[in-house]
């Protein structure tokens, strides 16, 4: 994002954070559903971490930043999002297998169905680290600086991440190369 | 499986499915965007890496717990068990006394402690009267303290309740021409709750130099917009400072009044958007602005800096 646009932004010009917005809204939509494994959650959030740019941007101090800062603002929409949802029965979306599928389809299709709900479980901040890391293919170094956290923290719950879904996947039988492995107890589950 | 082979696994898992939010949802984000005012600088929360450029001793410093010193012993007594409760419970019995002194019904409503002396029929008892709260954004400058700039030769009034943050330094333009309500170089005043500031300051300027030129070249460096600063003029009110005429500018995110005598330009702001208080910012401002003197010798030589034409 141009640093002047952005500076315009701070001093109240919408136009100059529409561009902004709007050049950014697709990439926060894919990180956030990626993250949240829902559509309209991730549009909300999208919103959420949108008008928290708006209303804070005054104090970004580094406009040349303004990219790793509103990813932040996202996780700490998702963080709220996930947060308000907890007491609610987790949200798995229906796999479309209508029709004859061919076995290994269905075993593909029930594999995904075990990502998905392995992924659940994971705690936000350990989802959004696999997000950044796999999907956006961000290094550590810059995902510490957006989560504002060290980089050691970042491997580490990478590290968690990966054992936990690979034990869960275990559990349940999918990905029969997952490996019997049992993971040991995780410090960043529940945060 | 081999790690590289599940991380393979997870990645094209995370690849799967849309990429792209709905036009919509962009277009109710805007409209939600557009309905809410920016949070000027001094309310914003602490956000770690992004207030300072050295993220993670940013980030240290806050979650490090400062060191004691040696010399200064943690406890003068060992605390024992015994000790502890000894001490909650005295907590307990003074917080208990307390509530007693404050919760107590008082006499006249029927206490037993003393005696209530008859009512006299014909002496009705007297009404509470109900006194008004304030408004936190009353305008009333007669209540209000003086404040005395000896750096920027003005006295100017405030609300009673609302802090003072002199200037540590002189203005000078264009460098302190950035609307920065945490600069030092004003006479800063910031509202009790903190949700709006004012700030006042002075500067010299070129003999000859126009007050609409000056404020022209002002708006241009602090909004950097050059199709809308023309256009200000047309916009101004007039306030007056001992007699002599100024102008009241709105702009996006705050309100300015420019009142130049002879050599030397007088700037009163309020940092926040015109809608942010009932009746408008501009209302704020020129009561400022009417409690406004200048100081018969000027500004003090001892703390004014030479500023640059």
């Amino acid at each position: 994002v141009a640093s002047d646009l952005v500076e315009r932004a701070q001093r109240g010009d919408h136009e100059a954070f529409d561009a902004i917005a709007t050049a950014a809204y697709h990439r926060l939509y894919a990180v956030s559903r990626r993250i949240l494994r829902d559509g309209y959650a991730a549009e909300d959030v999208v919103q959420e971490a949108l008008v928290r740019a708006w209303r804070d941007l005054p104090g970004l101090r580094e406009p040349e930043r303004f990219d790793a800062w509103l990813h932040r603002l996202l996780i700490r929409a998702c963080q709220d999002h996930v947060r308000g949802q907890r007491r609610r029965p987790l949200q798995v979306p229906v796999l479309d297998i209508d029709g004859p599928i061919a076995t290994d389809e269905i075993a593909r299709l029930a594999d995904r169905d075990e990502l998905e709900r392995a992924f659940l479980e994971l705690s936000v901040e350990q989802r959004a680290v696999l997000v950044l890391t796999h999907y956006v293919g961000l290094p550590a170094p810059e995902i510490a600086a957006i989560l504002g956290i060290p980089p050691g923290t970042v491997y580490s719950r990478l590290h968690y991440a990966v054992r936990a879904m690979r034990s869960a996947l275990a559990r349940s039988g999918s990905f029969a190369g997952a490996g019997p492995r049992i993971a040991s107890p995780n410090p960043e589950q529940g945060r | 499986m081999n790690d590289d082979a599940f991380d393979q696994i997870l990645a094209d898992w995370l690849r799967e499915g849309p990429e792209r939010g709905r036009v919509e949802a962009l277009d109710r984000a805007l409209a939600a965007t557009r309905r809410t005012s920016q949070r000027p600088r001094w309310r914003q929360p602490f956000l770690p890496g992004f207030a300072h450029a050295n993220t993670h001793a940013n980030l240290a410093i806050r979650t490090t717990p400062q060191a004691r010193d040696l010399r200064i012993p943690r406890r003068t007594i060992p605390m024992s068990n015994a000790l502890r409760l000894v001490a909650v419970l005295a907590v307990i019995v003074i917080a208990g006394v307390a509530a007693f002194n404050v919760l107590r019904p008082s006499a006249d409503v029927g206490g037993i402690s003393a005696p209530s002396p008859t009512p006299t029929p014909s002496q009705p008892s007297p009404t509470p009267s109900t006194q008004p709260s304030p408004s936190p954004y009353a305008i009333d400058p007669a209540t209000w303290t003086s404040y005395t700039s000896t750096r920027y030769g003005f006295t100017i009034g405030h609300p009673a309740d609302w802090t003072v943050r002199p200037a540590t330094r002189g203005w000078s333009f264009p460098a302190d021409a950035t609307a920065d309500p945490y600069s030092t170089a004003v006479e800063a005043f910031i509202a009790a709750d903190q949700t709006i500031a004012a700030a006042g300051w002075s500067v010299t300027v070129p003999r000859g130099t126009a007050a609409d030129a000056w404020i022209l070249s002002y708006c241009l460096k602090t909004e950097g917009d050059a199709l809308s600063c023309p256009a200000i003029k047309g916009r101004s009110v007039t306030v007056t400072v001992d007699g002599h005429a100024g102008s009241l500018l709105s702009f996006g995110q705050d309100t300015q009044a420019f009142i130049l005598i002879q050599n030397r330009m007088y700037v009163v702001a309020i940092w926040q958007p015109e809608d942010f208080i009932p009746g408008g910012v501009s209302r704020l401002l020129e009561a400022y602005v009417s409690t406004m003197h200048l100081l018969p010798g000027g500004p003090s030589p001892a703390v004014t800096s030479p500023q640059p034409s």
